[in-house]
């Protein structure tokens, strides 16, 4: 009976998040507090950096643990039972990946716009899939998309060919997006690891993608959820308390997201005034955060906005979580509190960007080049990100002190002008803590939450396709009666191979990053988000309306992106191959080509799909009547 | 049959209204971000960033909130029914 009852009490432990959740936050302040001691008895930061990653590192195995489960509905849908704000947590996770985390605040550093373009289209993205498709698809209790996009339309016995042949287009556009983004977080994973933390590419990719595969295999979506959840506590604490700390130091206020504009614009703006003055130009981050400069052109503003929002709202591994509710009330209210989440770290990014610039002008603009190794040493630790350095002084990498002396011409009293200055935008955040000279934990800390981004956005997405490629490929097109256990045998089987590949391709291959995750939202613009939309405002569109929508808006996608990128080129070397899209001289070529793609596929998407479905209605009624 | 036809319509009209209001929102974005309204405000932040980054966030929260509210019955009753 004692037994029993310790049994029934674990079951129960294992069925509340809530009381794990304070579990976890109770162990994060533990550790918080270890970490301090080390500090206050003299470990060197690069210890404290391992223990913190290990400890990060160790996190998944023992949620997968505590999670595991051998119930196919608990280990595909987390049996249904998220709550609103820990399904919030798990759908912000998925959207703050590592290139939110590490290059937002950067990009609004060098290119003002286009970061804050990112920061709210991922924002109205997940309004779009709030509003609109999350109820449909808690309402449908399908376990994957394809299966929510081939539904039976209205009392259909028999599978038609149809029905089948979209759920595999759905489930190949599926798993093309969620590679293209795994690859390109791991690309980011180990850049970042191998420039910036001095640890081998090898070590982070194998590790984390071990331990994120320990804890999937065991708890599948239902440990998916919890991690998210936790990684959202680690991912929040990382990005704001430096940026608070800055702030609170610069304007009293610990608040940065109402503070940057008193306590860095302004004086940034009388900075900037102060050194046209004495006949210095001022370019770069002065104009992107006093104005908002402009490389794109509007339409191009738009493209970029609906791409990336659309995108958004059909990214396969973020919708799996509206799924897992249990019914469509609550699958709102978890948009809802996603949104809250989301727009509580989102909307500190341009404060990074101010008060990050601000520091290194007050540190770095006028200083005689003679004290650069006292002032800024961080300069000198730092290496290439990809083939670009972090960070040049006098437009060369700042590897010693003696190469940027005598880039500078020699003379060590010179003062440095902001023209001298070039920092990578994915320094901003990783940077902070050595810039504004906080304390080296803040730093573990920002190191944490960086990595925390990135393996919580690659552990979903390599979930759902696997879930996705054992539920609708294995059971659904191969064998229609398969036992539980063998869909879950299959798709653990599947999620190790797709790991590997991953894992492989990435080590192997230096993948573009920037190009994968753009190419991976055009493609869930073109490809999947017409569908999604049409299905779920209950217009019940036929299963082959929907498929040569999906199918032409893909393929037009990417027979345009790739005219547009590596068509032929008439006369080498000057790029006519783009003149089939025009783009604006200053605005990033490949990224704006591949949205302006994305749209057009979206459109045709959505014309196709209308159409086709037109047709369909007005082809049977005739039959119908022919009949009567 | 008429309950149901009611709560078609007011489906419907939420989601225009909806609709509506993200298409405003899709509109009014880019063009602030572009510059064409400038703006300024007691926070010094420049018009773009403002209103990108603080103000349509907390306003898509909003309505999103009010939208749930709304809805939550229907939801609850479609829920009954399915």
């Amino acid at each position: 009976m004692r037994n029993f009852v310790k049994y029934q009490n674990r079951q129960i432990a294992r069925n509340n998040p809530r009381q794990l959740f304070s579990i976890f936050l109770v162990a994060v302040f533990f550790l918080a507090f270890f970490l301090i001691t080390l500090q206050q008895i003299g470990t060197p930061p690069v210890y404290q950096l391992y223990l913190a990653l290990g400890l990060l590192v160790a996190l998944y195995p023992v949620i997968g643990i505590m999670a595991r489960t051998m119930q196919l509905d608990e280990y595909q849908m987390a049996g249904h039972r998220v709550g609103r704000t820990f399904g919030g947590m798990a759908i912000a996770t998925s959207l703050i990946s590592g290139g939110a985390f590490i290059t937002l605040s950067g990009e609004i550093f060098t290119n003002g716009l286009n970061g804050i373009l990112w920061m709210s289209a991922l924002i109205l993205g997940l309004a779009v899939a709030t509003l609109i498709i999350a109820p449909a698809i808690a309402i449908d209790h399908s376990s994957t998309l394809p299966q929510f996009l081939a539904a039976p339309i209205r009392e259909e016995k028999a599978v038609k060919f149809s029905a089948k042949l979209l759920r595999f287009v759905s489930l190949f556009l599926l798993a093309a997006c969620s590679l293209l983004l795994i690859i390109g977080q791991l690309g980011l994973a180990q850049m970042v690891s191998s420039s910036f933390f001095g640890i081998s590419p090898i070590i982070t990719i194998s590790c984390g993608l071990l331990a994120v595969l320990f804890c999937l295999l065991l708890g599948g979506m239902r440990a998916l959820t919890w991690a998210r959840a936790a990684l959202y506590m680690v991912i929040a604490l990382a990005f704001l308390i430096p940026i608070g700390w800055i702030s609170l130091s610069h304007s009293g206020n610990p608040i940065p997201h109402f503070s940057y504009g008193m306590g860095a614009i302004e004086v940034l703006n009388a900075f900037q005034q102060e050194l046209l003055n004495q006949g210095f130009t001022t370019s770069g981050i002065f104009g992107t955060l006093s104005g908002v400069t402009n490389s794109l052109s509007l339409s191009e503003v738009f493209i970029w906005l609906f791409c990336i929002a659309a995108g958004t709202a059909a990214m396969p591994h973020m919708l799996q979580h509206f799924a897992n509710t249990r019914n469509a009330s609550n699958a709102r209210y978890s948009g809802n509190w996603a949104m809250i989440f989301l727009t509580i770290i989102l909307c500190a990014a341009p404060a990074y960007a101010a008060y990050i610039t601000l520091e290194i002008y007050n540190s770095m603009v006028g200083l005689p080049i003679r004290e650069l190794p006292e002032q800024a040493p961080w300069l000198f630790s730092l290496g290439l990100i990809g083939d670009q350095p972090l960070a040049s002084i006098c437009g060369v990498e700042a590897v010693d002190f003696a190469t940027v002396l005598a880039a500078c011409g020699g003379d060590q009293a010179r003062p440095l002008i902001p023209a001298d200055i070039s920092i990578h935008s994915a320094m901003i955040v990783l940077a902070s803590g050595h810039i504004a000279d906080l304390p080296p934990l803040i730093s573990t800390l920002i190191a944490v939450g960086a990595f925390a981004a990135l393996f919580s956005t690659i552990d979903g997405l390599l979930l759902v396709t696997a879930n996705s490629l054992a539920h609708d490929g294995y059971q659904g097109l191969l064998r229609r009666r398969a036992p539980p256990i063998a869909i879950i045998f299959m798709s653990r089987l599947i999620l190790i191979l797709t790991t590997a590949v991953a894992g492989y391709v990435t080590l192997t291959y230096a993948p573009p990053v920037t190009l994968l995750i753009t190419a991976a939202f055009a493609l869930a613009a073109a490809g999947i988000f017409p569908a999604l939309i049409i299905k779920s405002l209950g217009i019940n569109p036929r299963h082959t309306a929907l498929l040569a929508g999906m199918t032409l808006g893909t393929a037009s996608a990417m027979a345009i992106a790739y005219l547009a990128l590596w068509g032929p080129d008439f006369i080498m070397g000057n790029g006519d191959e783009m003149a089939l899209i025009s783009v604006s001289p200053n605005a990033p070529a490949d990224i704006t080509a591949l949205f302006q793609s994305g749209c057009i596929g979206m459109l045709i998407g959505f014309i196709t799909i209308i159409t086709t479905n037109l047709t369909l209605n007005q082809i049977s009624k005739r039959t119908l009547d022919a009949n009567n | 049959m008429q309950e149901n036809a009611r709560n078609f319509r007011r489906i419907l009209a939420g989601r225009i209204t909806i609709g509506a209001f993200i298409c405003i929102l899709i509109v009014l974005i880019p063009y602030l971000l572009a510059g064409q309204l400038n703006l300024t405000s007691f926070l010094q932040i420049p018009t773009g960033f403002l209103l990108a980054a603080q103000i349509c966030p907390i306003i898509l929260c909003v309505i999103v909130y009010l939208y749930s509210r709304i809805q939550e019955k229907n939801d609850l009753q479609m829920d009954d029914e399915t």
